[in-house]
């Protein structure tokens, strides 16, 4: 069933029907998560309106975890089983994590200077978070460094997989240390720690990140696939082999 | 309303931070749309040239 969409021709079929439909949800997720976390809920009692760049900021964050999951996972399905797509997934996934980790700093940080006075502190958290960046910049650097893409993917790939270790480190950073920054309090035992007023907006808003992730990684993967479909023709002129030669019928719409 | 942009006096913290979040997605689906785009246009461009090529050769 999962070998189905490994047919680029097919996958672009599908894309071509479920974008819309994505974009839609997006934009309805992302304007009322804006409208209950701007007009329609309350100040917090300690944190007054700043509350409200939580509002992106948590998103952005849990983001950032999750691209780079995806990211793990998919280089791990194309190093194992060398499926098509998932090389190409990986690819597409590293540069909107990077964007989302960028967010969740800069937002973190015009958070912290009203609220903790200072724009950053080297504690566990922001430290950690600080690193799935750069993890995130040196995957995308060492795809590009061989003149053979399969061999950036490879060394780009294992790079991924060891950097995944930085996830649960980032995730259980607040209770392993002592940090300014507070512990997790939505996914925690016992059921989340904030009023439904507030998590409205922060769910609304995680929805429409992943909705929006979905979005740009469709379109990224669409490029991904061209690229690669014109890497294979130069190939081919170079070695002078005619196109038309196994080249399947164009059946895009 | 002049409140609400106020946001309690913390304005200058929270618009620049909702700023930056449209500015980077709203700009991020405009790269990785043209990139799709571009990357697409260039290999039907190719395809034709082969095409074309093909009918030179047969003709």
């Amino acid at each position: 069933m999962f070998h189905r969409f490994a047919n680029p021709n097919r996958f672009l079929r599908l894309t071509n029907i479920l974008a819309p439909w994505i974009a839609g949800l997006t934009l309805l997720f992302i304007s009322t998560g804006l409208y209950f976390g701007l007009f329609g809920s309350p100040t917090d009692y300690q944190q007054g309106h700043t509350v409200r760049i939580m509002y992106i900021h948590v998103p952005s964050a849990w983001m950032a975890l999750f691209c780079y999951s995806s990211l793990a996972i998919s280089c791990a399905i194309a190093l194992i089983w060398k499926h098509p797509l998932a090389d190409l997934a990986a690819r597409a996934t590293a540069p909107i994590g990077a964007c989302f980790t960028f967010l969740a700093l800069a937002t973190g940080s015009l958070w912290g200077k009203p609220m903790w006075g200072t724009w950053w502190v080297w504690d566990a958290r922001l430290t950690s978070v600080l690193v799935l960046f750069f993890l995130y910049l040196g995957y995308m650097a060492l795809n590009n460094a061989f003149d053979d893409q399969e061999r950036g993917s490879k060394a780009s790939s294992v790079l991924a997989l060891v950097g995944f270790v930085n996830v649960p480190i980032i995730k259980f950073s607040v209770d392993w240390w002592n940090t300014l920054h507070q512990p997790a309090s939505v996914v925690k035992l016992g059921g989340p720690a904030i009023h439904p007023s507030m998590l409205t907006p922060l769910l609304l808003m995680g929805a429409g990140f992943t909705t929006y992730y979905l979005w740009v990684l469709l379109l990224r993967i669409r490029g991904e696939i061209y690229a690669t479909k014109i890497r294979s023709r130069r190939m081919r002129q170079v070695h002078g082999i005619p196109n038309n030669v196994a080249q399947p019928a164009p059946q895009d719409g | 309303m002049s409140d609400f942009f106020n946001m309690g006096g913390h304005a200058g913290y929270i618009w620049p931070a909702y700023g930056l979040v449209t500015l980077v997605l709203v700009a991020l689906y405009e790269a990785s749309r043209r990139f799709a785009s571009r990357n697409e246009a260039r290999l039907k461009e190719m395809e034709l040239e082969t095409e074309s090529e093909q009918n030179s050769n047969e003709t």
